[in-house]
């Protein structure tokens, strides 16, 4: 995973982590319009934009154009899996994908820090 | 007279910024106007011209004003931001028009979409041997994940903007497109906005085909942005193609690791797309295809990858389809095909007639508007073989197989954006005059007046009425399951729950509609208990599409109700239900009053 470098990198990471997070979260949202809210957020973009977020060399206007198509992709392909094998339990796989994604995000913006440290490093020496 | 810049924006010119400020202001208080005076729409004003009685003048101020806006702003070299907002507005309202004029989300399919995700998120499975669209269930398992993940009691609260949404995703993929295809600015943002002008077709709705659209134009989009060649690649065509004189923006570069993690998405976004559709996946075949043939496509081996993707799915994980469908499969005759898709469905009242005529118009108009763009193109010694290609590519798909009738449509779809940015080349060629603008807008205002026609024509038997909803829940709650239920026609919001409950029957198209007789013959092949439901969308339908008279179903009504077999437990003006049973019950509970007279 390449460091993020620039402002628009670290939001992007932002964003994908808070609205993974907010779809771990959702049994928990009281109201029903919430708890969707939170569920097609996740299925139509952070889950897509956590994978794009992954590609190198992207620049931000290419990750926003790629990463509904690669939800949904993403979405198709994992519910039919879950179907054609026989293993239909949509909360647990929501909640494992969801999990991921908030990972990878936080993986992805926290390594923007430790980046910076090994460059002031490199710079010292 | 100004020389085009290349594709970058141009500095705002004199009062630019104080335009950039009112008009999009302007654009939102008149946007904010019309979702309002839509909301006080009549419904009851739809007739056989559609929505179009019914919706407000605030409606078309709004639409005009947006679209003349955009064009001032794209004149003055406005930020994409803006011209973002002006797109947004123009389908935003256009896709609002039905969810706040009708009480009930329109378009029977979509209601029978929720009863297929219905069963998944009950039984965890499809139905085998039930409908074709089960063998590809991506769609519907993806749509029943997000039902059970947010604890919602079905799908049917994403119907009524499952529009909007979709055609706000289009937009990303959309714009990448453009902008790889497309130098000019104007040209690039004129095509954006005419292929939402353009999109009558009408499959932006709660259905496989509207998301999966989407991922077609991401594929695409990757394909035409990363993976297209600097120059022309060998092909059968090459000595042909290097006459022509060709020029395109160049692809977006990008490290190797990062084209092969591309490559990878690309696979992925295929494989979704092949558990989820029957058609699309060979649209983008047939398009990467003609792409390979003219030489604009560096992946060489993606058309055959997806192709064995597709063909692999097909033969192990849709076998209920192709064992019942095998003619089908391996495609009918051109003659068969083109009657399907053509004159089969040139039929009908009058005012359908006239909705039809209106359809073909909008489609002839843009599609010739962007053979323009080419010759404008050819003239120019600019042509974009990419975009040419994306414009071909899916002509073959009626001659393989009809689908139903709607290859034709098909098509359409599959080509809009690739036609609506020649569109927009068109009018746009490497000088510059303000007199172009003012020749894109008019033709902008042109079809943006025929949309509502064209799109929601057939609004009288595709929305849905909040009578016909409240007699079907009455039949699941009353009927007993094994039940019979018949319509006349199938644009009925039915099949909502319990697919394998009860046998769902419309009557053939063979049976004389026009005959009671001939109804009541073929009711009585029927297993008993049978309900027949009798509602004003298949009397609208039976007059608009079948051109049979106005009383058409009342006469059935009627007939019904001599019959002593057949007793009448529910009638009011949206809907009447009759029921046979091997002997005669008192009503169901739950179900209006006893029989009445008349």
């Amino acid at each position: 995973m390449s460091p993020p470098r620039s402002r628009d990198d670290l939001l992007w990471w932002a964003i994908a982590g808070l609205a993974s997070f907010v779809a771990i979260l959702t049994p928990l949202l009281a109201h029903q319009a919430l708890r969707t809210a939170a569920v097609l957020v996740f299925l139509l973009w952070a889950s897509g934009a956590t994978v794009v977020g992954l590609v190198p060399g992207l620049s931000t206007t290419a990750r926003a154009a790629l990463a509904p198509g690669t939800s949904v992709a993403l979405v198709l392909l994992g519910a039919s899996l879950l179907l054609l094998t026989d293993a239909w339990h949509p909360r647990v796989a929501l909640l494992v994908a969801a999990v991921v994604c908030c990972l990878l995000s936080i993986a992805a913006f926290a390594s923007h820090f430790t980046y910076g440290k090994l460059m002031v490093r490199r710079r010292s020496c | 007279m100004s020389v085009a810049p290349p594709g970058g924006r141009e500095p705002a010119r004199g009062g630019g910024r104080a335009a950039e400020v009112v008009l999009p202001l302007m654009v939102v208080a008149l946007v904010a106007w019309a979702l309002v005076a839509l909301g006080r729409a009549d419904e009851g004003a739809i007739d056989g011209y559609g929505l179009l009685p019914a919706l407000p003048v605030a409606l078309f101020v709004a639409v005009a004003v947006a679209v003349i806006s955009f064009f001032v702003l794209l004149h003055r070299g406005a930020p994409a931001a803006l011209l973002v907002l002006h797109v947004v507005a123009v389908f935003l309202l256009f896709d609002a028009a039905p969810a706040l004029v009708s009480n009930e989300p329109r378009f029977p399919v979509a209601w029978l979409h929720t009863g297929f995700v219905d069963q998944i998120v009950v039984h965890g499975t499809v139905l085998e041997d039930y409908d074709a669209r089960m063998s590809w269930p991506g769609f519907f398992a993806a749509a029943a994940l997000a039902v059970s993940a947010s604890g919602a009691e079905n799908a049917l609260h994403l119907l009524r903007w499952a529009p909007f949404v979709l055609h706000l995703l289009y937009l990303a993929p959309l714009l990448l497109l453009a902008r790889a295809l497309v130098a000019d600015r104007r040209a690039r943002w004129t095509g954006v906005l005419l292929f939402y002008l353009g999109d009558w077709v009408g499959q932006t709705y709660f259905g496989p085909q509207g998301l999966v659209y989407l991922v077609f134009l991401t594929v695409v989009a990757v394909l035409v942005s990363w993976f297209r060649p600097a120059t022309l690649r060998s092909s059968p065509l090459v000595q042909v193609l290097r006459r022509i004189p060709w020029r395109e923006p160049r692809e977006q570069p990008l490290p190797l690791h990062g084209q092969l993690a591309l490559l990878g998405l690309v696979v992925v976004l295929t494989l979704g797309l092949v558990v989820s559709h029957q058609l699309t996946p060979a649209a983008l075949i047939l398009q990467s295809g003609a792409l390979l043939l003219l030489g604009r496509l560096r992946l060489v081996t993606y058309p055959v990858l997806a192709a064995l993707l597709m063909g692999g799915y097909v033969a192990f994980g849709a076998t209920d389809y192709w064992i019942g469908h095998r003619a089908q499969l391996v495609g009918s005759g051109s003659g068969e095909a083109v009657a399907a898709n053509l004159g089969d469905r040139v039929m009908g009242s009058p005012e359908h007639l006239e909705i039809l005529r209106v359809r073909l118009a909008v489609t002839g108009l843009l599609f010739s508007v962007a053979a323009v763009g080419v010759l404008r193109q050819l003239r120019e010694r600019r042509v974009s073989l990419t975009l040419v290609a994306l414009g071909i590519g899916t002509l073959p798909i009626p001659l393989l197989q009809p689908y139903g009738g709607e290859a034709l449509l098909r098509v359409v779809l599959y080509s809009l954006p690739f036609a609506a940015l020649l569109a927009g080349v068109a009018f746009f060629g490497s000088t510059y005059r303000s007199r172009q603008v003012a020749a894109a807008a008019t033709f902008c205002l042109l079809l943006a007046a025929a949309f509502p026609l064209a799109r929601y024509g057939n609004e009288s038997f595709e929305r849905v009425r909040t009578g016909e909803v409240a007699a079907i829940r009455a039949l699941y709650d009353a009927a007993p399951e094994g039940s019979t239920f018949v319509v006349m026609t199938s644009n009925v919001p039915w099949r909502t729950e319990r697919l394998r409950g009860f046998d769902y029957v419309a009557l053939a198209d063979d049976v004389d509609k026009s005959d009671p007789f001939a109804v009541l013959d073929a009711l009585d092949e029927l297993p008993m208990p049978v309900y027949v439901l009798l509602t004003e969308g298949q009397a609208a339908w039976g007059r608009e599409v079948l051109g049979l008279r106005e009383s058409w179903l009342d006469d059935i009504a009627e007939a019904l109700h001599q019959e002593p077999d057949y007793l009448r437990i529910k009638n009011t003006p949206e809907a009447r239900v009759f029921v046979r049973e091997e002997r005669p019950l008192p009503p169901p509970s739950g179900l209006v009053g006893p029989r009445t007279a008349g």
